[in-house]
């Protein structure tokens, strides 16, 4: 009898499981299904709570992408955000490679300054810096914002790999080294490869960052439309359009945005949510 | 919030550990054959070639900024980019006016808050949706990228949703729903008013970051084995007792890493607070906001670009994360379970 | 495996390569001078259209110019002296009035006067802007700034709402405001309301009207001023303070994020009042329609007002031209181009902007704005200081906002002001 009473708390348990799963997908759904149909009603209808009332307005999509230069704000993020995760790449693979192989003075010296280095507030830096910039009068140019992300991220990129290299297994370069192989070659043609998980999966990670990133982004690129990114481009799309009351193109740009990222998201969820775990709890 | 500031401190963790294990077992070494570690010339080259350009980024923006920064605190200094030459010692004068600030003590006690209150918030919501996802729930895989989905949203699309429709006003998301299940006194809260624009903000950071959180839970609770429940399970313990005894002792590591990451997440806190108050208002400043608008912005039109002041707020700023990452590792120790 | 690794390879390298090769998306000038022009529009607003115009019938007529324009947007302001600061080039610069002083100022740009001399552009604009542009000048007399889209503060009203509630002559005194809100409430309307973004121009019109601009100026620059403390600020307290208690201020006043209450209350036909620039129309223009009915009238005078009740508020968004500027005879040239009278027509006609030159009519919309330029006795600066320090205005603003929403009363914001200026 008692058992039987269990059985059934325990199901309905586990029917209730699911209601703040349900609700919490039900709020997103509707904002963000309000928000697609609020894009496609015009300005008036949407203050009247009356979206849709004419049918649908694909002219805030074209008003919005032609009036603005969204298609250079995508290039602009893909290039910035590409060249960064790549450079990222380029300067902290080998520089792990030789913290997880080698011993040398210093070698813990270095390893904990990088700590160090990721626990520092951006705000710390960011001041010095960017007197540099304008003095060498780089404030305005794509490759400023290619050069900060980049060099910021390599702390958290050389200790994330430094990790995985340690777990790879020195064995195959050896033997390569002795068949005359140089060591330079023996760690991008053998070591790197081997790596490429750990690879991915940081890239996956820097790659997220970087392409949402607002603060550097804001006072590197903010006044000058030619380099601006996503996030940028987006608030001056918002700004613009609040002060012509276009609310309808105001919901349109936030869709133009939101949807390649959520597209994208569609086909790597997996992968994303890995590289995310993966980076963020050890095991 | 700068994700891999939140990550790099749980892998900073994982790294320590391992390195130490290191320590004891020595690493593979590429050696001479005589026994000790003789490096060859050749190979000193090609090591400081391949470390070099990691080490040389460090050096500039970070290591040398940040002395720079510190010592920019001490200086009244006319412009972001006047040379040395212009600075004027002004020894503690940067410090005690901006603790004479009304904003700054206003960002202060924003912060606090924000830390304190969202954080409870959105690690108890993020440990309850683990919880449930860990329990055997049909879908999980749809249901993790779901809740994970708006931290992949541009933040500025994310404050634009919320203050243009959640909280709007009139046909807001929040007042229909309100509304019409009849809760007036909810449904008349208007959450963009002085009184509740604070936790308008903090109630849709913590929904943007819940996610987040959500996935380090999951992967840390994942990790315990079935059979600790099993037995649970044959011993008569119910969902809570098998919460409290055994799900939260064992992710008590991971709880202190989430705490970490949020801490430097709510102190680097300023998307949300320039998106809910493109000027600066006393309402919604944080520390960050406040150094923003003394050095680069000015929502003001007067010319008073300080960056002094601002260096001596980044320093505060600094000095806030070394003292609650001291205070994180005090409080809750490291404590190992065998399992 | 070894693939992907190529592979990253490669991207960085030819990303690497594609960044080195075309910094910022740099357009080729050829033989032509450039003239570099930083506007404060966004490409997608409508005064950005007819500059665009301008611009191309600039370059049709000066085939040895080719104009690059930065649609930088209001944000603008943010950025122009570090940019100058850097060593940017730029040949016009454009803002808020405010924001070129505050900012900029004389050393920062490069005196016009001599270039201005003899031009269209000298001849052509209204005396008015000449002297008002003028008059910030150490000498009072140079061309530094040149006038580019004047403003006027005001309140503007619905004047369908004002005729149903009954209201014949526009109120002069403060009881007179507060009788016409009555009559408002009594036809089933909202009287008035405001946005955040302008919070400050409502208790700066008040506090203005009795304490002048030099008390206003120094208030807005300095919390430690004793001026907090005069019994104008708990006199202009307890006037906002018992319009919320009567509710003369529409619902939710005090918690509008521009634009709501611009948008959602004004222009939608529920409130008859708000404060705001002449700019208002064009930007409401798309939800108010043609129909709507614009009315204007002078900031009320309250008690003890040592100002007249004609005075009013006023500024301008700005040209100037750089310390910077390598090509300051093509910007004077394009800057004549924008004050022709095609420019101006198609500004006032498209964008609903007052002109800056003589023998145009206003729109409509504007036309009580014109009336009160015209009848006017005395124009100060937008909300009685030529400069706003952010740090004042973030307390100040803050407070006001709980004021109109009813979270505090009069008494509570004095004390909040008594306690947070320091």
């Amino acid at each position: 009898m008692k058992k039987h009473r269990r059985m059934t708390l325990g199901r309905v348990m586990g029917a209730l499981r699911y209601v703040p799963l349900v609700l919490w997908v039900a709020f997103w759904g509707a904002a963000l299904g309000w928000i697609l149909f609020a894009s496609f009603s015009t300005t008036r209808e949407i203050f009247s709570n009356n979206i849709l009332g004419s049918g649908l307005h694909f002219e805030n999509y074209i008003d919005s992408w032609k009036n603005n230069n969204v298609s250079h704000y995508f290039i602009n993020s893909i290039c910035i955000t590409g060249a960064s995760c790549a450079l990222i790449i380029l300067i902290s693979a080998p520089a792990s490679y030789i913290l997880a192989k080698k011993t040398f003075l210093g070698r813990n010296l270095v390893l904990n300054s990088f700590v160090v280095g990721m626990s520092i507030p951006q705000v710390m830096l960011i001041i010095p810096v960017y007197c540099w910039f304008v003095r060498a009068n780089l404030v305005g140019h794509l490759i400023t914002l290619v050069i900060l992300y980049t060099t910021l991220n390599i702390p958290y990129t050389v200790f994330f790999l430094t990790s995985f290299f340690a777990t790879v297994p020195s064995s195959l370069a050896e033997s390569a080294l002795i068949d005359g192989c140089t060591e330079g070659k023996a760690m991008w043609k053998i070591m790197m490869p081997m790596a490429s998980p750990g690879i991915i999966t940081v890239t996956i990670f820097n790659f997220m960052n970087i392409w949402n990133e607002y603060f550097i982004a804001l006072i590197f690129a903010n006044g000058n439309d030619k380099i601006r990114t996503l996030s940028m481009g987006l608030q001056n799309m918002i700004t613009s359009m609040t002060y012509t009351g276009d609310w309808a193109g105001l919901f349109a740009s936030i869709m133009i945005i939101f949807t390649p990222t959520f597209i994208l998201y569609l086909f790597l969820s997996e992968k994303i949510v890995a590289g995310i775990t993966g980076g963020g709890v050890k095991g | 919030m700068k994700a891999s500031v939140r990550i790099c401190e749980a892998q900073k963790r994982h790294n320590t550990e391992q390195f130490g294990a290191m320590g004891l077992k020595s690493p593979i070494v590429f050696t001479d054959g005589n026994g000790g570690v003789k490096v060859k010339h050749r190979e000193r080259l090609f090591m400081a070639g391949y470390l070099g350009p990691a080490v040389l980024c460090f050096l500039i923006i970070f290591a040398y900024p940040l002395i720079r920064t510190i010592l920019m605190s001490f200086f009244v200094i006319p412009g972001i980019s006047s040379p040395v030459s212009e600075w004027k010692f002004a020894g503690l004068d940067n410090y005690i006016g901006m603790f004479r600030n009304g904003v700054f003590l206003a960002s202060l006690n924003n912060i606090w808050r924000i830390w304190l209150i969202g954080g409870a918030l959105t690690l108890a919501i993020a440990l309850f949706y683990a919880v449930i996802l860990a329990s055997g729930v049909k879908g999980k895989k749809f249901w993790r990228s779901a809740i994970y989905l708006p931290n992949t949203v541009n933040a500025v699309a994310l404050a634009t949703m919320w203050l243009q429709y959640v909280f709007q006003n009139k046909f807001g998301l929040l007042k229909t729903l309100f509304t019409s299940l009849g809760w007036t006194s909810l449904a008349k809260i208007n959450w963009t008013s002085p009184k509740y624009l604070f936790w308008g903000m903090l109630l849709s950071y913590v929904f943007g970051s819940v996610g987040y959180f959500m996935l380090i839970f999951l992967a840390g609770i994942e990790r315990i084995p079935s059979d600790l429940y099993e037995s649970a399970r044959i011993d008569g313990a119910g969902a809570w007792v098998q919460f409290t005894r055994i799900t939260f002792p064992l992710i008590r590591d991971v709880f202190r890493t989430a705490l970490t990451l949020w801490t430097i997440g709510a102190v680097n806190f300023f998307t949300w607070a320039k998106m809910f108050s493109t000027r600066i208002s006393t309402i919604t400043v944080t520390p960050v906001y406040f150094l923003y608008d003394k050095v680069f912005g000015g929502s003001g039109t007067a010319s008073a670009i300080d960056a002094g002041g601002g260096a001596a707020v980044g320093v505060m700023i600094a000095v806030i994360v070394l003292i609650v990452h001291v205070a994180i590792n005090r409080l809750l120790k490291e404590e190992v379970y065998e399992y | 495996m070894k693939n992907k690794a190529a592979k990253v390879l490669a991207m960085a390298l030819s990303a690497a390569m594609v960044l080195g090769t075309v910094p910022a998306f740099a357009e080729d000038g050829g033989d032509k001078q450039k003239v570099v022009y930083w506007a404060q529009w966004s490409e997608n607003e409508t005064q950005a259209e007819v500059l665009k115009d301008a611009i191309a019938r600039f370059e049709e007529n000066n085939p040895e110019y080719t104009v690059e324009v930065n649609w930088a947007g209001r944000e603008v302001r943010d950025i122009m002296r570090t940019s100058i600061d850097s060593g940017t080039v730029i040949d016009i610069i454009e803002s808020g009035y405010d924001r070129i002083l505050g900012q900029l100022g004389e050393d920062y740009l490069i005196d016009l006067t001599e270039y201005v001399a003899g031009t269209d552009f000298e001849a052509s604009i209204s005396e008015g802007m000449a002297s008002f542009a003028k008059g910030f000048t150490s000498t009072g007399d140079s061309w530094y700034y040149i006038p580019a889209q004047p403003f006027v503060g005001t309140i503007f009203y619905n004047k369908a709402i004002f005729r149903e509630a009954g209201i014949e002559a526009l109120p002069t005194t403060w009881a007179e405001f507060m009788d016409c809100c009555q009559k408002i409430v009594d036809a089933g309307y909202a009287p008035m309301t405001i946005d955040d973004a302008y919070m400050e121009c409502l208790y700066t019109a008040y506090l203005g009207m009795i304490m002048g601009t030099d008390s206003i100026e120094e208030m807005m620059n300095d919390s430690a001023s004793p001026l907090w403390d005069d019994p104008a600020v708990a006199q202009m307290a307890k006037d906002f303070g018992e319009m919320v208690e009567k509710g003369y201020f529409a619902e939710g006043t005090g918690s509008f994020v521009f634009p709501a209450a611009q948008n959602t209350e004004f222009a939608m036909g529920t409130t008859a009042m708000y404060y705001n620039g002449s700019w208002l129309p064009n930007e409401v223009a798309d939800i108010t329609g043609d129909e709507f009915e614009w009315g204007a009238m002078f900031f009320p005078a309250p008690e003890g007002a040592t100002e007249d009740y004609t005075t009013y508020t006023t500024g301008c968004q700005f040209y100037a031209v750089p310390k910077t500027a390598e090509n300051v005879e093509g910007a004077v040239k394009l800057i004549e181009e924008f004050t022709s009278l095609q420019t101006q027509t198609d500004l006032l006609e498209k964008c609903q902007c007052i002109p800056v030159i003589n023998g145009l009519e206003l729109p409509e919309s504007l036309a009580d704005c014109g009336t009160l330029m015209e009848t006017a006795t005395k124009a100060v600066p937008w909300c009685y200081a030529s400069t706003i320090s952010a740090e004042v205005k973030a307390v100040s603003n803050a407070s006001f906002a709980k004021l109109l929403s009813g979270e505090i009363d009069a008494d509570g914001f004095v004390q909040e002001i008594a306690d947070q200026m320091n």
